[in-house]
């Protein structure tokens, strides 16, 4: 018989958004409740397509401490699925490992929490017929960098076999390298499926033979996790062919749009293409409430208005009350002013004044890694407290540096 | 570079000007005030970087005043001899330049950059072409500010000034961010994220009561739990105790009544003992094939017993009655004796005693009774007229003799009466009027007493009076005679006719007695007696009848009784002993429904407490083995354990409650929106962090950049520069010394001494500042295109030998750059052409080149 399934990670119930800056009382309640609410989707979308069970690859709380929340939040979703007769197998990850705090809570019949250590395989059966047999291990505590993956084995027998792992496949996901492997010790196992979790972002790393599929969380949870989130809804036939359709259940969608100021000669022009990007936002998301983050770039004559003290902030403002009109509201978190002067930098850097002898210098910072000993000095101060910025996030404060200098020095009459 | 023609059309008062053949070396504008020299000053920068928009504090717009369209251009030479144009027309961004090339080639702004060796509009105007004005700053300039203004002049900077941005910057970066500080932004963001984080922190304490709180729960739900199970344990003895007790009577009275049926029944007779068990008792009876009684036997049972009573009863009245009856039959006999020996009990039947018979004689009796009456009225009525005809007589003879001698005659009147009546009363009546007669004669004589001489007296008084009235009746006496005759006569007829009717009368009665078949000298009175006799002997003869009767119908009544009792006895099962009295037996049976009643009525009620069959049969048991003392006892001990576990179960459930609200506390807990304003607090610290690093980055990138300058051009300049003080002050001062370490400036004199700017004169320092000017061109020419340079009229200050010195410090410069000279002092021009005659002059506003036409 076919079975089918829903495969989800990435849960991070109880997670505040990352970098979110403050937001009104009303936004704040979504904010607050969009990682249980998708869950909640989560649950209703099992019960809606009438699934066999639900895999949840790890991480369901964004950390060890899981708060006493998120604890119940999950407990109240998989006691929902219970009741509707759905099974649910679970791993946890290297946010939520076993050795983290866990309520002393029930867990609804039909539940099965992997140990840690090594892989179980649980039977899933259907009239007394074992239909699938589900594999997984959860982290026993969050530094796990040994390759879980190798110590999977399939049983015998024709059931359909799935992994269930949190983990890092490849080195270059961009994500903590936590109980790594490659692909082919995932497909070395002979397993049907694998169901992993811990990379954010939905990814089909192989479809077939064995499926290998991260199905990314359930809720972006900050502004590099834009775009739709959600699980998979996965269908294996007889023949061990995978459909898998995503649906997405994220409650608030996290988005960048940059806006050019080149062309615009008025704060009414400026404000008019914020307005059209918040638009723009809120038609592309399919009716879910946004949170964005707007980026002014190029080079104009509104840079320098722009760089006057408060500017920006107003502007933040009139953008947000513009977001705020729409339905469903767009809120406008952060506005980035990356506008640069309206003037040939080239030029002013060959210039044989101060000015160029500083933006060679910057030139000099940017280009080589080596030299940036001074500008770590001067960051100490700060930076004694904050992480020191990486040197990607140098080069980048190093184009701001620019800004700010070419705009101080170059007094009023520019060109 | 330097400038060759410079064509100008529609800028402030030049329109379509020309100046032509600008030579490489030394040129004065000469005008009065108004002629234009700033205005060609501006067009020269405004073709060389841009128009300005007006916004700028330092440039005018310079609107066309006289026709023509803004812009025009200006022909270059650069050091390598090659010509270009440079044509530029007011537009967005200082406005679209063209620059055509030597070879004819159009180009754009790009190389007119290279051409101006990226010279910055500022740096020129500080360095190439400066007025009085600039040099003039200084007077309102400290030290720093006079050095940095010199830097800022080196530097390219135009009139922005160094410190005054690095205070700007640092006065941002403080506002963010101040090492040890408390007001700064990420300061306040620190020690609020730390106060957030110290609420986070003892939240998570709360990990530890919940668990606690949760393990106190499920210890709390297995002890109810437990207690709930001994109390429905309690609560079963309890009420099994209570059926026990409840039940207790009825169990007893069913045992007496199955052991008092068998008693009845006579089953298991020998084995009854004080006290039979129940089960033995029952058993004993199912054995025996007893059956309750039917409803139909029942209700025969009752009606028997119903009519038990009247059995009874007449059971001893049967032997009375046949006494009675023979009684009754005598009297009779006797009574039909007594009427006559022709009389039987036919006879008394057939005879009409009836009221209408009895009328017939009373009438007859009446009738009698009444003829005797009119006859003794007649006859006393004739007695009576013969007295008085008697006394008629006897008054009219004389009252005393008057009796005597009517005597005879009255006698033979009376005598007509003697026969049937007697004649005493007569002569009670003569002997009374006698007696009276003499009683009053001797009254009259013998009373002599006073009273009686009264009583003389009063009698003689009435005795004359009698005699008065004695005297006029006499002759009424003989008429009286005559009627008392008269009435005799008629009494006496009327006598006869009274005996005969009553003869009459009392013939009729005898001829009625006779018809009736009745001794005919019977009188009235005598029949109606005899009636009386007869219908007593009537009632005599119906006694005995009616007794007759009774006898036999209660004679059939006990019989049938007895019959139907046997044969309901026998029907029973097993049947019922029918010996002895009917009555005896039907009490019996009585007590047997009783009971039978009873067992059932028993039995229902065990039922329905105990259940049906084996649940009955095993509460029986139970019962049997058991006694109210023993469920007392328990009752009184599941009394006492229930109360103490209802107690017990209070308290856990109050504690279970005052749990479960600290749970529902501790999940309602969130450190979630604590964790939130967490994150929007990071998020703002990392824009604040960002901002500062920003502004720390650039002021380190300033100061090294800074650094670099002092340490590598700055010595340079000052060297020329000092050279040039020198020659302008004609060695009064030696040299000008810029410290970067001190970051001052100050000059040595001609004895060697340093002296501080402030200590210089005016014209001093202004020559100082043109001083660090002309040292920064030659600077700049070591590295860049020379480009033109432009004065105005900046020796106004100078004393004449230092102007001249300036001159020629100037000319000195003409070796590698193209001057410009502006002046409005005819002056300035004389010295000019003294030192260098050829220099060519051009007119403003005319523009056009003369020669020096000296003033003086």
């Amino acid at each position: 018989m076919a079975l089918r399934f829903m495969h989800a990670a990435d849960l991070h119930l109880g997670s505040p958004f990352v970098g979110l800056g403050k937001v009104d009382g009303d936004v704040a309640e979504l904010v607050r409740n969009a990682t249980e609410k998708a869950f909640d989707g989560l649950i209703d979308a099992c019960i809606k397509n009438e699934i066999d069970f639900l895999l949840v690859a790890g991480d369901v709380y964004d950390s060890a401490d899981r708060t006493l929340r998120a604890q119940l939040a999950f407990r109240n979703g998989l006691r929902r699925l219970s009741r509707a007769g759905i099974r649910a197998y679970v791993v946890h990850g290297n946010h939520d490992p076993l050795d983290g705090w866990s309520a002393a809570l029930q867990w609804p019949p039909g539940v099965h929490i992997f140990h840690g250590e090594q892989p179980e395989a649980v039977p899933f059966d259907r009239g007394g017929t074992v239909e699938a047999v589900i594999h997984g291990v959860s982290f026993p505590r969050r530094e796990v960098r040994t390759n879980l993956a190798r110590r999977f084995t399939r049983q015998d027998g024709d059931a359909f076999q799935i992994g269930l792992l949190h983990c890092n496949v490849g080195d270059n996901t961009g994500h903590a390298p936590y109980a790594s492997c490659t692909v082919d010790d995932l497909a070395g196992t002979g397993l049907d499926y694998w169901a992993l979790g811990h990379v954010h972002t939905r990814k089909v790393i192989r479809s077939r033979n064995p499926a290998i599929v991260y199905p990314g969380n359930l809720q972006g949870r900050h502004i590099n996790e834009s775009g739709p989130r959600g699980c998979l809804l996965v269908e294996m036939d007889t023949a061990k062919q995978v459909r898998m359709e995503f649906l997405p259940i994220d409650t608030i969608r996290w988005s960048r749009e940059t806006v050019q100021i080149k062309e615009l000669d008025s704060d009414e022009a400026l404000l008019r293409a914020l307005e059209h990007a918040i638009e723009g936002i809120r038609d592309r998301e399919d009716g879910r409430t946004c949170i964005c983050r707007l980026i002014l770039e190029g080079r104009g004559d509104l840079h320098r208005p722009l760089r006057r003290r408060g500017y920006i902030e107003d502007l933040r403002e009139a953008a947000r009350r513009l977001g705020r009109q729409l339905d469903p509201l767009v809120w406008v978190d952060a506005l980035e002013d990356r506008t640069r002067p309206p003037v040939d930098v080239k030029a002013l850097r060959q210039a044989p004044d101060f000015l160029g002898d500083c933006l060679r210098l910057i030139d000099k910072y940017a280009g080589d890694a080596d030299h940036r000993t001074l500008l770590e000095q001067c960051l100490k101060p700060l930076h004694r407290y904050l992480q020191m910025p990486t040197d990607a996030e140098l080069v980048s404060l190093l184009d701001e540096v620019e800004t700010i200098l070419i705009d101080d020095l170059l007094g009023e009459d520019k060109e | 570079m330097r400038l060759d023609r410079i064509y100008i059309d529609g800028f402030g008062r030049f329109h379509d000007l020309t100046i032509d053949h600008i030579p490489s070396g030394l040129s004065v504008f000469y005008g009065n005030n108004e002629a234009g020299k700033s205005t060609l000053l501006a067009f020269i920068r405004a073709i060389l970087f841009g128009f300005t928009d007006g916004r700028s504090r330092h440039d005018s717009t310079y609107p066309p005043l006289r026709g023509g369209r803004q812009g025009g251009l200006i022909a270059v030479i650069d050091s390598a001899g090659n010509n270009y144009t440079v044509e530029r027309r007011p537009g967005s961004r200082g406005g679209l330049v063209t620059v055509t090339l030597p070879d004819g080639q159009m180009a754009d702004g790009g190389v007119l950059t290279r051409l101006l060796g990226n010279a910055t509009r500022d740096l020129y105007r500080n360095v190439f072409a400066f007025s009085l004005a600039e040099l003039q700053q200084f007077e309102s300039l400290d030290d720093d500010a006079v050095k940095s203004t010199i830097y800022s002049a080196g530097m390219g900077m135009g009139l922005v000034s160094l410190p005054a941005v690095e205070g700007a910057w640092d006065k941002v970066m403080d506002e963010t961010f101040k090492r040890g500080g408390t007001r700064s932004a990420i300061n306040r963001i620190w020690s609020e994220l730390d106060e957030l984080r110290a609420k986070v922190q003892s939240k998570t304490g709360i990990r530890e009561e919940y668990d606690k709180a949760n393990q106190k729960r499920a210890d709390l739900e297995s002890e109810i739990d437990m207690l709930e199970r001994r109390r429905r344990a309690a609560r079963k003895w309890e009420s099994t105790a209570q059926r026990f007790i409840k039940i207790w009577g009825d169990w007893n009275a069913l045992s007496l009544a199955e052991q008092e049926l068998c008693g009845l029944l006579g089953i298991g007779l020998d084995q009854v003992e004080v006290s039979v068990d129940e089960s033995k008792a029952s058993a004993w009876l199912s054995q025996a094939g007893w059956k309750a009684m039917s409803a139909e036997q029942s209700s025969e049972i009752e009606d028997l017993s119903r009519r038990g009573e009247r059995y009874k009863a007449t059971l001893p009245e049967l032997p009375k009655l046949k006494s009675e009856l023979q009684t009754a039959r005598s009297e009779f006999r006797q009574s039909l004796s007594e009427l006559g020996f022709d009389w039987d009990a036919k006879r008394v039947q057939a005879t009409d005693t009836s009221v209408a018979v009895r009328d017939r004689i009373y009438a007859h009796r009446e009738a009698i009774q009444k003829h005797k009456e009119q006859f003794r009225e007649s006859r006393a009525s004739l007695q009576a007229s013969a007295e008085a005809a008697r006394q008629a007589c006897a008054e009219m003879k004389g009252h005393r003799s008057a009796p005597n001698a009517q005597q005879p005659a009255l006698q033979a009147i009376l005598g007509r009466f003697a026969s049937p009546l007697p004649f005493w009363p007569a002569a009670a009546i003569i002997i009374l009027a006698l007696g009276l007669g003499t009683i009053a004669a001797l009254y009259l004589r013998n009373d002599t007493s006073p009273l009686a001489l009264l009583g003389s007296l009063i009698l003689g008084a009435m005795l004359s009076t009698l005699y008065l009235v004695l005297n006029s009746v006499g002759q009424e006496r003989h008429k009286r005679w005559a009627a008392a005759r008269d009435a005799f006569d008629q009494a006496e007829a009327r006598h006869s006719k009274a005996i005969q009717e009553l003869a009459e009368a009392r013939t009729a009665w005898t001829t009625w007695l006779s018809s009736v078949g009745l001794p005919t000298d019977l009188s009235p009175e005598g029949a109606l007696e005899m009636f009386a006799s007869i219908r007593a002997s009537r009632e005599r003869a119906n006694t005995l009848s009616r007794l007759k009767d009774i006898v036999s119908e209660k004679r059939k009544f006990v019989a049938q009784y007895r019959k139907q009792v046997i044969s309901l006895a026998g029907a029973c099962k097993p049947p019922f002993d029918s010996r002895g009295e009917a009555s005896l037996i039907i009490d019996r049976l009585v007590r047997r429904l009783d009971l039978e009643r009873d067992i059932k009525r028993l039995n229902s009620a065990l039922e329905e407490l105990a259940g049906r069959d084996d649940r009955l049969a095993a509460f029986k048991k139970a019962l049997g083995k058991s006694s109210p003392v023993k469920q007392e006892a328990w009752l009184n001990r599941a009394g006492e354990m229930l109360s103490s576990l209802d107690q017990k179960l209070r308290e856990k459930h109050k504690e279970l409650g005052s749990v479960e609200e600290r749970l529902k506390q501790l999940e309602e807990e969130d450190i979630l929106g604590l964790l939130i304003e967490e994150q929007s607090l990071l998020a703002s610290l990392a824009d604040h962090a960002r901002k500062w690093s920003v502004y720390a980055m650039a002021k380190a990138i300033l100061r090294e950049a800074r650094e670099r300058y002092e340490r590598e051009r700055q010595p340079e300049v000052i060297k020329d520069a000092s050279q040039f003080f020198a020659q302008i002050t004609a060695g009064e001062y030696r040299q000008i010394l810029a410290s970067p370490e001190q970051s001052t400036l100050h000059v040595v004199d001609k004895h060697d001494r340093p002296k501080q700017m402030d200590v210089l004169s005016r014209g001093t320092k202004e020559q100082l500042y043109y001083a660090v000017r002309l040292g920064l061109i030659r600077e700049f020419n070591r590295r860049q295109e020379p480009l033109p340079v432009m004065v105005d009229d900046i020796f106004v200050n100078f004393d004449p030998h230092r102007a001249e010195a300036a001159l020629h410090a100037l000319l000195t410069l003409t070796a590698t750059n193209q001057v410009l000279l502006f002046t409005c002092h005819p002056e300035t021009c004389d010295l000019v052409h003294q030192i260098a005659p050829e220099t060519p002059m051009f007119t403003l506003p005319e523009g056009q080149r003369a020669h020096f036409t000296v003033a003086g």
